[in-house]
């Protein structure tokens, strides 16, 4: 839907996938069917020569990125002519970012980058200007349950900015080191302990004398695990964690604002720029939500964010 | 006409067969419960072939049955590579590295089974074929079954391993999923994934699934110690030589 508007307006579309789309069968169930890519002629699509000779699209290749994938070496190829195609990009983030890079280069006004089942990697904002949040019936049994699941990862999505300037001077960026920031100053810590740390192991760390001014900056992953061991220091003040960008911070039991309200208050130095969500209320092989409601339930628990179905019988365009 | 189909008589008879267990007593009902199956698979001329009562009101059932499609089969510039045998790969690394390959795996999450990883990386290897324990040419860290991601991510900083292998058995609710995109995801934010060959394998992990779930490779049942050396010795080959040649300008 998204490259058949695109192409409407007459814009150079360039395609990736970070996983693997346009396949005939879902990789997870065979027994789910999934809807073919329509690619307009001249777009730019990077996935693997094995994949276009299969899809006897007319194509010309353009680069070898030479990023490697289970299912081939990763070249981007211009579409001579309308064709449906499966996709199957680079896997990595940084590999993504090179091949739409390449597309940029290449002509393409603007590049899609199509996600993959909990993958997130591709939506920091040194990867994305703009992300539109996929959910659907496939993560609950009833509007309300889906809504809620949303609103958390809406929620992580959109955390607060770290707008303290004096904190972030004090982050000493760029440095890209753990660091536990005080009243002090900020001390350097091991890049494993927010994987591994316990209650016990940030005690020793110092993480409780920094009162209502500490604060870590974490600039790799930020487990659960972290903030649930950070939870026993927060006494006397609130301690902040302050990470990189939300696709580095992984809940999967509580949301932030549960954190937050023990004490634990998460910020990031940038944020994702989450413009829309589209649903799916349709769970292959199971079963069906009613797509106004859905709609209306995430509306309701992410207010600003326009909520799309593209398969839905009301669906326009977006202006 | 295009395509293949499979054969069990003559080529291109379409026959195949199916069997499973049908919680109904051995007898008419069965058999007739059996044809369904048959006919809801897609297959034609349903024949049943052969039912035992396993156990009062349980009935095993092999059948015959016609498969009318075709399908069109493509041959991907492979990773699975016939492999190299152990002796090969050894040499093979020292002349492309230099240096053995540092490999950390485990099972994780949940999963308690550490059959699959123990296959692949302890000495004893699996059907005669030594794990990747028993080469000159790997540096193996197995941390066993019911990891934390976390947990392996802080063990592959700690030891700056070139490999992470995953093993993941337990299917439930697609479990395994969610854990193996975690990590993939924890790889990224740590910033070390271009640096990391990522690696899973289990019962359910094809190529395919692999790709999607953002990993370089994907191995599946029939997987040998050696086949996941002989990738492993490539990948890190191929990485090298990307690497000179970046160097070299």
């Amino acid at each position: 839907m998204l490259l058949s508007e695109l192409e409407g307006q007459g814009q150079h579309l360039g395609l990736i996938s970070i996983g693997y789309d346009g396949e005939r069968t879902d990789s997870l169930n065979p027994l789910i069917l999934k809807p073919p890519i329509r690619c307009p002629a001249g777009t730019l699509v990077a996935t693997t020569d094995t994949l276009v000779r299969r899809s006897k699209a007319a194509s010309e290749t353009l680069v070898d990125t030479g990023l490697r994938t289970p299912l081939g070496t990763v070249s981007i190829f211009r579409l001579m002519s309308p064709a449906e195609i499966e996709v199957a990009g680079p896997s990595s983030a940084s590999g993504a970012q090179e091949a739409a890079a390449a597309m940029l280069e290449l002509g393409a006004e603007r590049v899609i980058v199509d996600g993959s089942i909990d993958r997130r990697a591709t939506a920091a904002p040194e990867m994305a200007e703009a992300v539109i949040t996929s959910t659907g019936a496939v993560l609950g049994s009833s509007e309300e349950e889906v809504a809620a699941i949303t609103e958390k990862a809406i929620e992580l999505s959109t955390l607060p900015v770290l707008d303290d300037r004096r904190l972030r001077d004090r982050l000493n960026l760029g440095e890209g080191c753990c660091l536990l920031v005080g009243p002090d100053g900020a001390k350097p810590l091991p890049p494993t302990l927010p994987l591994t740390a316990s209650t016990r192991d940030l005690r020793e760390a110092g993480a409780f004398e920094g009162g209502r001014d500490a604060a870590f900056y974490v600039p790799g992953s930020v487990p659960e695990s972290f903030l649930a061991a950070l939870i026993p220091l927060v006494t006397p003040g609130p301690l902040k964690v302050v990470a990189e960008n939300p696709t580095r911070i992984f809940l999967r039991e509580r949301s932030p604002r549960w954190y937050g309200e023990r004490g634990v208050r998460l910020e990031v130095l940038n944020r994702a720029e989450v413009r829309a969500i589209s649903v799916n209320p349709v769970a292959p092989l199971s079963h069906e939500l009613d797509s106004p409601a859905l709609r209306e339930a995430i509306s309701c628990r992410c207010p600003g964010l326009p909520v799309f179905d593209v398969a839905a019988p009301d669906y326009s365009a977006p202006a | 006409m295009t395509g293949i189909r499979p054969y069990a008589d003559h080529e291109d008879d379409g026959i195949v067969q199916v069997s499973f267990t049908l919680p109904l007593p051995r007898g008419g009902a069965s058999r007739t419960g059996a044809l369904d199956v048959a006919r809801r698979m897609g297959l034609a001329s349903g024949e049943v072939v052969h039912q035992t009562e396993l156990t009062a009101g349980y009935t095993y059932v092999v059948l015959y049955g016609r498969f009318e499609g075709r399908i069109d089969p493509y041959v991907r510039e492979g990773l699975h590579r016939e492999s190299m045998s152990q002796e090969e790969i050894d040499v093979f690394v020292a002349a492309e590295l230099g240096r053995p390959i540092v490999v950390v795996g485990a099972s994780t999450g949940s999963d308690t089974h550490s059959i699959g990883i123990d296959a692949m990386l302890n000495v004893k290897g699996f059907d005669g074929d030594h794990g990747l324990e028993g080469y000159r040419s790997f540096e193996v860290h197995n941390l066993g079954s019911q990891i934390d991601n976390a947990d392996l991510l802080a063990q592959a900083l700690e030891i700056s391993a070139d490999a992470i292998v995953v093993s993941q058995t337990v299917t439930q609710q697609d479990l395994h999923v969610h854990n193996l995109t975690e990590l993939c995801e924890m790889v990224e934010a740590q910033g070390i994934r271009s640096d990391t060959v990522l690696v899973c394998g289990g019962p359910r992990i094809s190529e395919e699934l692999a790709k999607e779930l953002g990993y370089d490779a994907g191995f599946s049942k029939g997987t040998r110690p050696a086949d996941l050396a002989t990738y492993l010795a490539r990948e890190m080959a191929a990485r090298a030589a990307v690497q000179a040649r970046s160097e070299g300008g």
